[in-house]
């Protein structure tokens, strides 16, 4: 494999890692940054978004309104959840672990009984369309006639060439424009400048007249609806299982966590740079387990050297007082 | 304005001597080449507006946050480089301005961590029992603390810092929060401890309550060293009542 | 803790010290005292061990949940009392277990007993707690980062475990690692056997023997750990717990107090994967270390009450039987699902702890019963 090939596949991957802990983590994220609860049942959510997709698609309605839908599905869901459970535990965080937990095994128990240990299947959207990098084929992107032509007769890739789905760079681009999104959600509008006022401070927002109640059960609705459109993006790449969710939960988790509470889309973003980095190289140098350990140790690591996550050392280094 | 003197040691060398002490927090310098010099068995007051870096300067002193330049030296000691629990062993004893007390347990059982380090168990009822008529808490031994008044805690995580037997005591705003009579009663508590011979560092912000200790005080301002001297001699200063902007 | 004045008042006075034994074992940190409690716990105690006789009870269903009330204490002292979630109590589990099973496999037929698998099965776990445990406390870790971390640790374990299949790489001594099949070869993991040459006292893992032999160790555990949280180490775990940062103005090393009870809390884990090893002559990856193993242990200890010891213990026992009903009664997706949903339940309704609820009730009954001479009596004091 020539040089620029390989380039190409190591930055492909790391634009793949990055997107799904982007994704999965985004939801998480604002959830434990703005509320300090640790949702683990946020792979839940995520499955409840995959199987609305599923259904949807099912019944012809095409994918991205799928996703939509999903997100919408999992937001209501997940304010149902906050207001009858979730909000008994604002910054308890080792309560609302143990409590999202057992709301995690409920969910997933609750699907599998209805639904069976799993659904048919969602094709992956431009499955036709790949990127060839290598060989006497250079870089090219092909439709399907263009790609029979390069398999030819045999069928298989000539020597040196490699294939790239193009839907994962659909998916990373739709992960940085949720990340952009929610940013200026945050920062620029009303409701997340109230949102900001009452995570800091929720009795001063309350005299100041916010109703904390609703921002806390919009914030919990926006995590748990970009849960859900993370659940309909994956639906469409992999296995549809009530159990579909819990695989990202722990990475999302970590990710979270090693981002930071102080700087909620920061903090994500420096972690998923530095997790996804570790973990692309050494799955690339060694395997995908060793990429795996990698990253967990990079995550151990970190924490150790940034107790408070990658946000709240950036923020003690600025001095700022908390 | 009284210049900032180098203390001379009545009784020869000082428990406790912060040399040149500076603490950053990145752009902002909270202590600013601080000297001080504190003899044993002294009574001293820290006095400043808002903002001064008096709570900043107790957290130097215990251990909590490291000096970016300058030592700290107990008895001769450099402690500079010290976690809290060694400093609290060598002697020093510090009552936070957040007060700090084990609100879900009794009164009694607040004491015994504190007691445990130099006394066994079967002693401590007694010991006890002389703490709490000192600090006007007696035969509260069973009560929850969390079911106290303010001020009673208050006067308990005093208790409990005295129960430490230390040489040395910081209170950071002991009579915060507390009343007329509270505060009245606090002074005395003070006043009586340091005449056993403890020495005892004060930061408050009530004039009244300084001017019943009477004591040397020292004035911080924007973390420096600003004014030193008896309590009347800082209160006429004109420069010093100019950082206060008018109020006494 | 439960040092409630308010409660049963005199009992908890600081002047009134009970005599002897009982002197030991009750305290402020422990649920329980005076003749009701100590009466009561004679009484079930007689009836856990007539069980397999007189009630029918099948021993190698009951006897994994003795294994699960030292998992479950060891979680109770570590979280609710010194105050630190660890998410991964499952890796110190497997570490046990496969210690115990690995020097079981080597020594077993030379030595005819287990007692160095045993004790490895016990102080590895600790060596390993000591080791992570130094860098975490001594790095100022602290809530949700050490529980993930510990859940992280569990789960790297596991990766690596399962992957441990080729038999020329992965052995010690006679044991091969097995990766996902477990460890082998499992007809050569031993059960607990205590004694020396012809004097060997054999104990299989199915039968009433390690029922009650497990149950004897679970009690006299019990009691020594009581002992102990009654001391006043006991005090200091809760201070921490507490309050760190006014601990530490008394002088005491948070960290090494930290580090202590982490450690202790690894022995008492290995102890039970070591345990359970032997019971089921086998050890695998899936089994102990994964995500749901660890998780297991959380609710046991959330819904019976973290704090007390008793009540975390009785709630680990309480909870498997009820696993152990529903999955043969029903079916499994029901029993994970009426979990769930108990432990969602009783975060809500009795966030301390069921059992602590009971047990609270309970001493109020008792206390109303003390007569009004008495308590005016002790008021004098």
């Amino acid at each position: 494999m020539d040089a620029f090939t390989q380039i190409f596949g190591f930055a492909f991957q790391y634009l793949d890692s990055a997107a799904y802990l982007i994704l999965a983590a985004l939801g998480l994220s604002i959830i434990f940054g703005m509320m300090g609860v640790i949702n683990m049942a946020h792979g839940e959510l995520m499955m409840i978004g995959a199987y609305i997709t599923a259904f949807c698609m099912y019944g012809g309605i095409p994918a991205p309104i799928a996703i939509l839908l999903a997100g919408v599905g999992a937001g209501i869901a997940g304010m149902i959840l906050e207001r009858l459970i979730i909000r008994h535990f604002y910054k308890q965080l080792l309560s609302s672990l143990v409590v999202t937990w057992g709301l995690s095994m409920f969910i997933s128990q609750v699907f599998l009984i209805m639904f069976g240990p799993n659904m048919p299947s969602l094709p992956t959207p431009f499955s036709d369309i790949k990127i060839l990098v290598g060989g006497e084929v250079g870089f090219a992107l092909v439709g399907a006639e263009g790609f029979a032509r390069v398999t030819g007769e045999t069928g298989r890739m000539p020597p040196g060439v490699e294939s790239f789905g193009i839907y994962r760079l659909v998916m990373f681009a739709v992960a940085v424009l949720m990340v952009v999104a929610v940013w200026l959600l945050l920062r620029k509008t009303e409701f997340g400048a109230r949102a900001r006022a009452t995570m800091d401070n929720p009795t001063m927002a309350n005299a100041l007249g916010i109703s904390t109640p609703r921002i806390y059960a919009y914030t919990f609705g926006l995590g748990s609806a970009l849960a859900g459109i993370a659940g309909g993006l994956f639906a469409l790449t992999s296995a549809i299982t009530p159990y579909f969710g819990a695989a990202y939960t722990a990475r999302a988790f970590i990710t979270v966590v090693v981002g930071g509470a102080a700087g909620v889309i920061n903090g994500l973003v420096a972690s998923v740079a530095a997790l996804g980095g570790v973990q692309t190289i050494l799955s690339n140098l060694f395997s995908v387990y060793i990429g795996f350990v990698g990253m967990i140790a990079a995550a151990f690591l970190i924490l150790l050297v940034m107790p408070t996550g990658i946000s709240g050392y950036m923020e003690k280094l600025r001095g700022r007082s908390r | 304005m009284t210049a900032p003197a180098a203390m001379t040691a009545a009784h020869g060398r000082p428990i406790l001597e912060i040399r040149n002490v500076t603490k950053d927090f990145g752009g902002v310098r909270a202590t600013d080449d601080l000297s001080l010099a504190i003899a044993p068995g002294e009574l001293h007051c820290m006095i400043g507006p808002n903002g001064a870096g008096k709570s900043t300067f107790f957290k130097l002193l215990m251990g909590t946050i490291r000096p970016t330049k300058g030592e700290i030296l107990f008895n001769g000691e450099d402690i500079t480089r010290l976690p809290p629990h060694q400093r609290a062993r060598r002697g020093l004893g510090i009552k936070f301005q957040n007060m700090q007390v084990y609100s879900e347990l009794t009164v009694f059982q607040n004491f015994f961590i504190p007691l445990r380090r130099n006394h066994k168990p079967s002693a401590m009822p007694g010991l006890v029992a002389d703490i709490l008529d000192r600090i006007h808490l007696s035969g509260l031994e069973d009560e929850l603390v969390r079911n106290l008044s303010h001020g009673q805690q208050q006067w308990l995580s005093i208790g409990m810092s005295i129960a430490l037997e230390p040489k040395v005591l910081l209170l950071d705003e002991p009579a915060a929060g507390m009343g007329r009579d509270e505060t009245q009663s606090t002074a005395e508590i003070i006043k009586s401890l340091n005449a056993e011979g403890m020495t005892i560092i004060v930061i408050e912000h009530d004039m009244e309550f300084i001017r019943n200790l009477s004591s040397r005080t020292s004035v911080l301002h924007l973390g420096a060293l600003f004014a030193q001297g008896s309590y009347e001699e800082i209160e006429t200063d004109d420069d010093v009542r100019k950082i206060y902007l008018g109020k006494v | 803790m439960t040092g409630r004045a308010d409660e049963t008042t005199p009992v908890n006075s600081h002047a009134k010290i009970p005599f002897g034994f009982l002197r030991l074992v009750e305290g402020p940190q422990t649920m329980g005292r005076g003749w009701p409690f100590w009466t009561g716990f004679a009484i079930v105690i007689l009836l856990a061990f007539l069980a397999p006789t007189y009630f029918g009870i099948r021993p190698y269903r009951v006897n994994e949940f003795i294994v699960s009330g030292f998992l479950a204490a060891s979680l109770s002292i570590l979280w609710g009392y010194a105050g630190i979630l660890s998410l991964g109590q499952a890796a110190f589990f497997g570490v046990g277990g496969y210690v115990f099973g690995i020097i079981g496999i080597n020594l077993f037929d030379a030595t005819g007993n287990t007692h160095l698998a045993l004790a490895g099965g016990i102080l590895a776990p600790t060596v390993f707690a000591a080791f992570v445990g130094a860098i975490m406390f001594f790095a100022r870790l602290k809530g949700v980062y050490i529980a993930i971390l510990m859940l992280v640790l569990s789960l790297l374990l596991e990766t690596f475990m399962l992957q441990t299949a080729d038999p020329e790489v992965y052995r010690i001594g006679e044991a091969l690692l097995g990766g996902a099949n477990g460890l082998r070869p499992a007809s050569d993991i031993p059960s607990v056997a205590f004694g020396w040459g012809e004097a060997v006292a054999e104990i299989n893992g199915r039968r009433e023997g390690f029922y009650y032999f497990a149950l004897t160790l679970l009690i006299v555990v019990y009691l020594a750990l009581r002992m102990l949280l009654n001391s006043s180490f006991g005090y200091l775990l809760v201070a921490v717990r507490e309050d760190p940062d006014r601990t530490e103005t008394f002088g005491y090393d948070v960290r090494l107090i930290q580090l202590a009870v982490f450690c202790l809390s690894a022995a008492l884990a290995g102890l039970a994967g070591s345990l359970d090893t032997a019971r089921i002559n086998r050890v695998d990856p899936e089994l102990v270390f994964s995500v749901s193993a660890n998780i297991m242990v959380v609710i046991w200890v959330a819904v019976g009450g973290r704090k007390d010891l008793t009540t975390a213990i009785l709630g680990a026992i309480t909870l498997e039987w009820l696993y152990l009903w529903l999955t043969t009664s029903g079916s499994p997706e029901y029993a994970t699902l009426v979990m769930g949903g108990i432990l969602v339940a009783a975060m809500l309704i009795a966030p301390e702890g069921v059992f602590v609820w009971i047990g609270n009730r309970l001493g109020r009954l008792f206390g109303r019963s003390r007569t009004p001479a008495a308590k005016a009596g002790e008021a004098h004091q």
